[in-house]
């Protein structure tokens, strides 16, 4: 099996204090950034911290920034990165808890702002079944579904660095994936939240949180397709008045 | 239920004005490039410049590019500086400075083609 010397720079956070540690291992064929770190934690250093849970890019947890691009640690090959040296630091435009490990508190209080949930003017009963919804319906906001709170966007994107209110690529992409959904009747409630100076308006369509999207959701084009939402529905009110 | 506020629903608005300013930008400044380095080659001579702005014509094309140019680019500075994290008030003062220089940028351009010729 093909066996090659890596060295993994690590940036740590620890009390309030960044700091860099190199370790040097032997990494084999199919082994992902993921599979290093734990080697890391098992064999070298036991006080490394970084998220994981499924190990199959399913569960969002080990994002961070890998070589200087935001992406899934357990979906990243080492040796397809086309270097011995990995450089690897916590997702930016979170606060750092330690080492690896960033606090999502505000990127899932944003997402919670989006009320991301179905909103019904009037509830079917359990007895009247549930609300029918065609393929075609569900095609329209089903890739914004995709998400797994992975963070990722939320890294990648600038504004979200430079304007801590900004909702972020990931909670306006939960957000059109609501107002898409032929079942949810929440127009109301949710463009107005997403219509201010910390919503869609702030993107400029750089589009970097759908080039580092694991999942393909395309968040960047969820904002643009609510921009035209939150025109129309302007236009409408400005009329209505 | 939270309303919508006419702030809010101004904002898609001036968006709505940025990318039709921004279309009317591409057509405009073609045509001005045109006129001035490809229709003639005195086009930039003094006389040449100071005939062509006498004509209504050209006051109504050119008034036209300055409202375009400065409402595209005073709105797209206007955004550059909300992305940075502000006060309330701070927004405010940057809603009202960009309508200010934008309405003394487009006066003062109007003011000069009118007086031309």
């Amino acid at each position: 099996m093909e066996e090659r010397e890596v060295t993994f720079i690590v940036k740590r956070f620890y009390r309030n204090e960044w700091r860099e540690d190199r370790y040097e291992f032997k990494a084999v064929r199919g082994m992902t950034v993921l599979d290093g770190l734990f080697h890391i934690r098992d064999n070298i250093d036991p006080s490394l911290s970084f998220r994981a849970s499924c190990r199959m890019g399913i569960c969002g947890s080990c994002g961070m920034v890998i070589n200087g691009k935001a992406m899934l640690a357990c979906s990243t090959q080492i040796f397809d990165l086309g270097t011995d040296v990995v450089r690897i630091e916590p997702l930016r435009n979170m606060e750092a808890l330690k080492d690896l490990i960033s606090d999502f508190d505000d990127f899932f209080e944003k997402h919670r702002r989006v009320k991301p949930y179905l909103i019904r003017k009037e509830e079917k009963s359990i007895e009247e079944g549930e609300y029918i919804q065609t393929p075609d319906e569900l095609r329209k906001y089903r890739q914004y579904s995709l998400c797994i709170k992975c963070g990722l966007c939320y890294d990648a994107c600038s504004i979200t660095g430079s304007n801590k209110e900004y909702l972020g690529p990931a909670a306006l992409a939960s957000a059109c994936r609501f107002i898409m959904d032929s079942r949810d009747q929440g127009e109301d409630e949710r463009i107005p939240l997403v219509s201010d100076h910390t919503g869609c308006w702030r993107c400029h369509f750089m589009a970097e949180c759908s080039e580092v999207c694991p999942k393909e959701v395309d968040p960047a084009d969820a904002i643009q397709k609510l921009k035209r939402k939150a025109l129309i529905y302007s236009l409408k009110r400005l009329f209505r008045r | 239920m939270e309303e919508m506020h006419t702030k809010k629903v101004l904002e898609p608005v001036w968006w709505f004005f940025q990318i039709i300013t921004g279309i009317l930008l591409l057509v405009l400044v073609s045509l001005h490039l045109y006129v001035t380095h490809f229709a003639s080659e005195k086009a930039l001579d003094y006389s040449s410049v100071i005939g062509r702005l006498s004509s209504p014509g050209f006051k109504v094309l050119y008034a036209v590019l300055l409202l375009a140019v400065v409402y595209h680019g005073i709105n797209g500075m206007r955004a550059i500086f909300l992305d940075l994290t502000m006060s309330d008030v701070t927004k405010r003062i940057v809603n009202i400075l960009s309508l200010i220089v934008a309405l003394l940028l487009f006066g003062y351009g109007v003011y000069l083609l009118a007086n031309i010729g």
